[in-house]
């Protein structure tokens, strides 16, 4: 115990830089926002907390050091268990399912591919808004030329091979550059802009092949999508770039989830041009990090990362508060409904949280459009802001997990009904369904005929955003 | 005959026919008063000179400006002392001796090879090296430096020769120098040794200059006409200035003149007299100065509060916070105000609320409202830009290198390189910012020849030509620093388009910035702003302080100077800076940095006074990048 008191002591002082503010409260009555941690949170944990980690990423570890835990080192039981996806789905492999206590906790959930693998993030959102058009809800609502008018979320796209003739309409129709990716890949690998039948034709072989081949050797099947390149996206110095937003969601029914305030725009390192000349640039159209790193003369002080704060400084100067503001309103409100729409896939297990990696591109038009979203975001410090950033990321977001999960770990007797204990750090509120209410047996019956999701009027159905009720969303 | 041998550069029939270069005219940037002290001492040298061939009396320039003389009254009550005179005898002969043996392209030395390039001493950073506590001025003075462009050599030399300068010098200095133990007893002493400091300091850089020019590509040529094609590549390439790669040649062996830390050093090794820090025994040990007794009239508390009323909680400052609860509601209201009075044009209440801080998107319309005269912008860019395809400054290349290395690395500015390459550029070659210098420029600005006639006569002149045959150079009188593009870097997100940034620049530049960087007793220049910092800090942190001073040795300078000098631009985030550069535009008054700079040190106040050595106060110091500039300002002044 005399250990760790003595390396706390001396963390303290030499990882001030950041922390000083926390210590210093001003004597006057002064507005401040609110990075500090309340107060309600001690400084020293009541609990010895055991983390156990397979991943050696520097932020991570920073992270643990600074909130003062303990490696488990294969004695014990651990509370935090920081996995990448495959070793925590393997704590939950029928059969030889981990037997949790009631204090531990894994990053990630038994099934979040639904999300992270593409495929199934397009068909879910399908499926989802498909469901709310069905239902009459109002956020299900079409224009004339039947568009969705709020769940617009992803550019059209398509499962290769199996919706190729789906494709080949939309081609014909519209016509223009198409993008393949993929299914399960990441960091911008395989990624291809096609804009000719022919080539497209070639994947749809190439997938057609892969896919006689896995049924051979009774393998997986990856998969590609093909979908609508958005040929005009907003550019900032002629570049290209993308949002990287973190999500924390700590439950799923209700759904409970916070963004965190220091996101980044990824841009590319080669001014952007729409022609076709170009698309076999990568660095033009691709703007993953792992990407943009194979470029000669690629910035490590930079790395070409802009803080999400600065961008919407610029922006607000550019276009004016008011569109901004309804930008970012459409950027949370995409991530909202994404989440929505795997709400009832997720198994709900109380020993998961999770933090998403939301990928999303602007158009010139001021529209969001969500590319994809990581269930594991890189942790990897590629610059001295990202170290910053990346190490009070995990610690913020393991420390609401606790909070949410098991707050005596964090010293606290109970929450407080009204939250203000909340440890959020840098995250914000960003949507806290309300619990579902316990059901008499006659009403389970009636919600059981009705489907999943209930009737427009039942008690389940999650209201549909209005501008008064929404998370203040303006905040970033 | 000393003078019969100063060398003339080769003109070789390979190369094209001459261009403007360096003047060759002697140095003539002293004010008039001191000119009839000096001419009556120096009248045989002056004709010594005239045997040469080149006039002296037509270069000697009739348009010393009024202006600049009211700024530098050296005392000439004491004349100058027998025993300097020797010293400077002896010396300027070494001087001019050494370039001749070494640069071996004059006709005084036609043994050597006539176009050999120069090499240089890339080592040789003596020129930047700090000040110590004597006055070595001679030495310094007539170093010789094997890589000096000759004519900007034969330039300072002459400048020695004539021996204007020292006589001045010491005239200046008379008390001071001779004095065993130094005492300034008032603040016009204190001037008086601030503008011998910046005298040396800029022979120092206009050496540096010289070297590097001669060690770049450009070899020695400070300032020329581009060639058609230059012209038209440079044209081409103006949108795309970030594109460093294009100009590889030129930026080869390219170095930054002096930088941020140079300044800072400037500051902490500042020869102060022991009686200012008389309760110190640091000092003693150290080299360092404190500025804590120093004689500058500095305003106290009661002076402050009232000159930042606006600052205080009890009115509605905005600070940037999106997360108030009533954000929204609250920005509408201050935005339709600022609004209303935009839309009128009304300065003063505009200065009133851009105390109060403005909003992203109102900005650009305040600060243009309160600074900007839009009316001559139009045709002096056009002009601006037109000098920019046309003449080749030296000090481009060295731009060009800086900005890449500061703005195109700064995590926030670095999509704006473009941007800041072409304000910058702009920037050097701006007459209308020498005219504006107040400090820092006591002496004149080096002089380039103009244009003495063209050879078709129907091509444009360079503009300073037409009037006086010489123009400063760089043309916009200042010697850039490492740094200064970060002065320009957070403009970007207040006006969008090169033209607006270039001129909003330009204002904050010659009304505010310039003070940062030039040492001065302009009560809102660097070393008064320090002085009163230091004074602040010991009034309200005393112990804060002495645990800084004698237990860490930390100098507080070391920190602070450079946030002072950038104007804490790159140091705190941008939206937190421009709501900082809100109150100085408000203000107009520069103190408000020292003030953050204070609420800083009584924030960390706590965690300094924990630290046990001088690194970890050096890391608590170090990142300041999440600070709020609104709290910290009021709980400096208000509480």
């Amino acid at each position: 115990m005399s250990q760790t008191t003595e390396r706390s002591d001396s963390d303290s002082e030499s990882d001030s830089s950041r922390e000083e503010e926390e210590e210093a409260p001003p004597t006057v009555k002064i507005p401040t926002r609110k990075t500090e941690v309340p107060s309600a949170v001690p400084v020293k944990f009541q609990a010895v907390i055991k983390y156990h980690t397979d991943q050696g990423f520097r932020p991570l570890l920073c992270a643990f050091r600074n909130l003062q835990w303990r490696d488990f080192a294969n004695r014990g039981r651990w509370h935090m268990f920081w996995a990448n996806v495959a070793n925590a789905r393997a704590l939950f492999q029928p059969g030889q399912r981990y037997y949790f206590n009631d204090d531990q906790l894994v990053n990630h959930y038994q099934s979040c591919y639904q999300l992270s693998r593409k495929d199934n993030m397009t068909k879910n959102i399908k499926k989802f808004r498909m469901e709310m058009a069905h239902l009459k809800d109002p956020i299900g609502k079409k224009d004339r030329h039947g568009n969705f008018l709020y769940l617009d979320l992803i550019a059209p796209t398509y499962l290769l091979p199996f919706d190729f003739n789906t494709f080949l309409t939309d081609f014909k129709k519209n016509g223009g550059l198409y993008i393949v990716k993929p299914c399960s890949g990441s960091q911008g690998q395989g990624i291809f802009l096609v804009n000719q039948l022919d080539q497209a034709k070639r994947w749809q072989e190439k997938a057609l092949a892969e896919i006689a081949a896995c049924v051979q050797d009774n393998e997986g099947y990856q998969g590609y999508l093909i979908s609508r390149y958005i040929a005009n996206p907003l550019l900032i110095d002629g570049k290209k770039f993308d949002l990287r937003i973190y999500i924390l969601v700590t439950s799923f029914k209700p759904l409970r989830c916070y963004y965190y305030r220091q996101g980044f725009c990824r841009f590319c390192a080669t001014r952007y041009s729409p022609d076709v000349g170009n698309i076999d640039d990568k660095f033009m159209h691709l703007t993953n990090v792992a990407v943009q790193k194979q470029k000669k003369g690629y910035n490590r002080s930079h790395g070409n990362k802009w803080s999400l704060k600065a961008f919407r400084l610029y922006m607000e100067r550019v276009y004016g508060r008011g569109k901004i503001d309804s930008l970012f309103d459409k950027i949370f409100w995409m991530i909202v409904q994404s989440l929505r729409s795997v709400q009832s896939l997720m198994d709900n297990d109380r020993h998961c949280y999770e933090m998403y990696g939301y990928d999303c591109l602007i158009d010139a038009h001021l529209k969001p459009w969500l590319l994809e979203i990581n269930a594991s975001p890189s942790l990897e410090d590629s610059t001295p802001v990202d170290r910053v950033i990346k190490t009070s990321l995990l610690s913020d977001t393991m420390r609401m997990a606790l909070y949410e999960r098991c707050p005596h770990l964090l010293g606290m007797k109970e929450k407080r009904p009204d939250a203000s204990d909340m440890p959020l750090g840098d995250y914000e509120i960003l949507y806290l369904e309300e619990p579902a209410p316990k059901l008499t047996p006659a009403e389970r019956v009636k919600k059981a005929n009705l489907g999943r999701y209930g009737s427009t009027s039942g008690p389940l159905q999650a209201p549909p955003l209005a501008p008064q009720d929404r998370p203040r969303w303006n905040s970033m | 005959m000393l003078h019969c041998v100063i060398p003339q550069p080769k003109r070789s029939a390979t190369h094209p026919p001459p261009r403007p270069h360096l003047s060759d005219q002697p140095f003539y940037g002293f004010r008039n008063s001191i000119r009839q002290h000096i001419d009556a001492k120096t009248k045989v040298t002056s004709q010594k000179t005239t045997a040469l061939g080149r006039s002296i009396s037509k270069s000697t320039p009739t348009t010393t400006t009024s202006s600049t003389s009211n700024r530098y009254r050296p005392s000439l009550a004491n004349p100058p002392r027998p025993k300097a005179k020797l010293i400077l005898k002896a010396k300027p002969e070494a001087a001019v001796k050494a370039p001749i043996n070494t640069v071996g392209c004059g006709d005084a030395a036609p043994k050597e090879p006539a176009c050999k390039k120069p090499t240089v001493d890339r080592s040789n950073r003596r020129l930047l090296r700090p000040y110590r506590r004597s006055l070595p001025l001679l030495p310094l003075l007539t170093r010789s430096y094997p890589a000096l462009s000759v004519r900007l050599l034969n330039q300072s030399v002459r400048r020695e020769k004539t021996g204007r300068l020292e006589r001045l010098l010491q005239a200046h200095l008379e008390p001071a120098a001779n004095a065993v133990k130094w005492a300034w007893p008032n603040e016009s002493t204190l001037q008086a040794h601030v503008d011998f400091l910046n005298i040396r300091w800029r022979l120092q850089l206009e050496k540096a200059l010289a070297r590097a020019a001669a060690g770049s590509s450009s070899a020695g040529t400070l300032h020329r006409q581009r060639t058609l094609e230059e012209s038209r590549f440079m044209w081409s390439s103006w949108a795309s200035l970030d594109d460093v790669s294009l100009f590889q040649d030129q930026l080869r062996d390219i170095e930054p003149l002096y930088t941020l830390k140079d300044l800072t050093k400037r500051i902490m090794e500042f020869p102060v007299p022991e009686e200012w820090c008389a309760d110190s025994s640091a000092t003693a040990k150290s080299n360092i100065s404190y500025w804590l007794h120093c004689p500058l009239p500095l305003p106290d508390w009661d002076e402050l509060r009232g000159t930042f009323v606006e600052l205080s909680p009890l009115y509605d400052n905005y600070c940037a916070d999106y997360f108030e609860e009533d954000y929204k509601e609250v920005q509408d209201a201050r935005d339709g105000r600022l609004n209303r009075v935009l839309k009128r044009r009304d300065v003063l209440s505009a200065v009133k609320l851009c105390r109060l801080g403005c909003s992203a998107s109102n900005r650009d319309a305040t600060w243009s409202l309160i600074l900007r005269d839009k009316t001559q912008e139009e045709a002096q860019y056009k002009r601006l830009l037109a000098e920019f395809v046309r003449w080749e400054v030296f000090l481009d290349w060295v731009m060009l290198q800086s900005v890449m290395d500061t703005v195109g690395n700064a995590e926030q500015f670095f999509n704006f390189v473009t941007q800041m390459q072409q304000v910058m550029q702009l920037f050097q070659r701006d007459p209308a910012v020498v005219e504006r210098l107040e400090v820092g420029l006591l002496l004149e600005p080096l002089g380039v020849e103009g244009e003495e006639a063209d050879q078709n006569g129907d091509e444009p002149r360079h503009p300073k030509a037409v009037s006086d045959r010489t123009s400063p150079y760089p043309p916009n009188g200042v010697i850039p620093f490492h740094e200064m593009s970060m002065y320009a870097g957070p403009l970007a997100y207040v006006c969008i388009r090169t033209k607006p940034c270039y001129f909003m620049f330009r204002e904050f530049y010659c009304r505010y910035f310039q003070f940062l960087h030039h040492l001065s007793t302009h009560p809102q220049s660097i070393l008064p702003m320090y002085a009163l910092f230091e004074n602040l800090l010991h009034s309200r942190e005393q112990s804060v302080w002495e645990h800084l001073r004698v237990k860490l040795a930390v100098h507080p300078a070391k920190y602070v100077v450079p946030w002072l000098t950038m104007a804490f631009s790159s140091f705190i985030e941008i939206d937190q800076l421009l709501v900082l550069w809100d109150r100085i535009v408000g203000f107009g008054d520069l103190r408000v940095l020292v003030l953050l700079a204070l609420g800083i040190f009584i924030l960390r106040g706590k965690v300094l006074l924990k630290c046990k050595t001088s690194r970890e106060a050096g890391a608590v110091l170090s990142d300041i990048l999440n600070v709020e500039v609104v709290p910290l300002l009021q709980l400096a002044l208000f509480t």
